[in-house]
């Protein structure tokens, strides 16, 4: 079949309907690589001749999804209705959305070492946490043994209540923060120094289903 | 309270870390004015104390690391630490910076005689700004690093002498245009960002910038001053 048996697409859509077929244009991509393609009851076209490429095009300008660039993923399919003489169907969208999540996280020291601040950094994914570490930050001055120890046992204490938080996040894509807490921020309670974090970033999953229709040119 | 054995702790200089106590001495003496600069930001833990006594003790004998020792250190991380604490003042000294542009402005301000009795003073405020070509400073690094650029000012007040690092757009003008050309005005400009549309006057007193606001003031994104908004805004500098 070839551009020159069927001059518009409308024509070629309607011949390849008139008996109930199926004719489908389904997309897949997102993050800089994706693929559109046609199918006829299911089969996929391996090689489109030039008509069948100009429908999948057309489909593809409408969709608007150009080289999948981005940091999004999108999945759709339109089949073509000869009734309508339109290409009708749906896309999902799927984008990462940051978001702040409340919390109240016990960070506790000794009361009688000393730095400047302490970072907390963490790095998680949807599954689990990757990386979570304690580091005392010091500008200038004098670093122990004791700083490594409380560092490890602070790492220790986090990672379970880290743990807790992020697997109460609903669709979460991951987490990437580094918690500053300056020395002043801590209060004392006896022989140690307490901050409570309060707050830390994360993103996660936001899709929308949209109805999509495509005219055919005439 | 807890102490540590002085002699085998590690130290940290300008946040690297590897330094033998008599080494960060040495980087500390450079790095801070006086011995009470290095006490209120180093030693203000009370189990630094025994580290603070031995600083103090030693303080007036300590040799200060010096540009030259800076330019011989093949650590690269190390080197940058040491200029860090060497300073821009000493570094621009040290080095025969060329001098790319000086502008004097005068000023008139109100000042007040001992029987509180507003006068007029007038004076002359200078800004200098130098280069530094960067092979004096990465000779061993690459093979054309690029220039430093500071400007040079002194406090209206105290006549102390300032020195400011900028960046080479601020030094020569945007990299765009085709005639770039060096101005100490804009570069010290570029030391001063604030927050609001329409200022209606600006004063400096050291690193704290405080900007007037008018009544056509909003908030904005932070900004870099423009050399007009210098010469027409800055009432006083101290």
């Amino acid at each position: 079949m070839t551009h020159k048996d069927y001059p518009t697409m409308t024509e070629y859509c309607q011949k390849i309907t008139e008996n109930g077929q199926q004719l489908c244009v389904s997309w897949n991509g997102g993050h800089d690589s994706g693929y559109f393609e046609m199918s006829i009851n299911e089969e996929i076209i391996d090689t489109p001749d030039d008509l069948q490429n100009a429908i999948i095009d057309l489909i593809a300008d409408n969709t608007d999804y150009g080289s999948f660039a981005g940091s999004f993923d999108t999945e759709g399919e339109v089949y073509y209705n000869p009734a309508t003489k339109c290409f009708e169907g749906n896309d999902r969208y799927t984008d990462t959305r940051e978001e702040v999540k409340e919390c109240s996280m016990e960070v506790r020291v000794p009361r009688d070492i000393w730095f400047d601040s302490i970072d907390i950094q963490l790095h998680a994914d949807e599954m689990e946490i990757e990386e979570l570490s304690a580091f005392m930050v010091i500008k200038d001055g004098a670093r122990t043994r004791q700083h490594d120890v409380i560092e490890a046992t602070l790492q220790k204490a986090l990672i379970p209540q880290f743990t807790n938080e992020i697997e109460s996040i609903k669709d979460i894509s991951g987490a990437w923060d580094v918690i500053t807490i300056n020395y002043k921020d801590f209060s004392a309670e006896k022989s140690e120094l307490v901050f409570y974090i309060k707050k830390f970033d994360y993103s996660f999953y936001f899709s929308t289903d949209s109805e999509i229709k495509i005219d055919l040119p005439n | 309270m807890p102490t540590f054995k002085l002699h085998s702790a590690e130290y940290i200089v300008s946040h690297m870390r590897g330094f033998s106590l008599s080494e960060a001495m040495r980087f500390w003496k450079a790095k801070f004015e006086s011995i009470n600069h290095f006490k209120r930001d180093v030693t203000h833990h009370p189990a630094l104390k025994d580290l603070e006594a031995f600083v103090e003790e030693h303080w007036e004998t300590i040799q200060p690391i010096t540009v030259q020792e800076a330019l011989q250190e093949t650590n690269m991380e190390k080197r940058r630490v040491m200029f860090d604490c060497i300073g821009v003042s000493r570094l621009f000294q040290s080095l025969d910076p060329t001098l790319l542009d000086k502008q004097v402005i005068s000023k008139v301000r109100n000042r007040w005689d001992k029987k509180n009795k507003p006068y007029e003073h007038t004076f002359d405020d200078t800004y200098e700004l130098y280069r530094l070509d960067g092979n004096k400073l990465f000779k061993s690094e690459q093979s054309d690093p690029n220039p430093v650029f500071a400007v040079r000012c002194w406090c209206t007040t105290t006549e102390r002498e300032y020195w400011i690092y900028i960046p080479e757009e601020a030094a020569l003008g945007n990299s765009i245009s085709s005639s770039r050309n060096p101005d100490a005005i804009r570069a010290i400009a570029w030391t001063i960002r604030i927050d609001i549309s329409h200022p209606k006057r600006i004063f400096r007193q050291g690193d704290i910038i405080v900007a007037e606001q008018s009544p056509q003031s909003t908030d904005t994104a932070p900004y870099h001053l423009s050399k007009e908004q210098y010469l027409s805004l800055m009432y006083s500098e101290t």
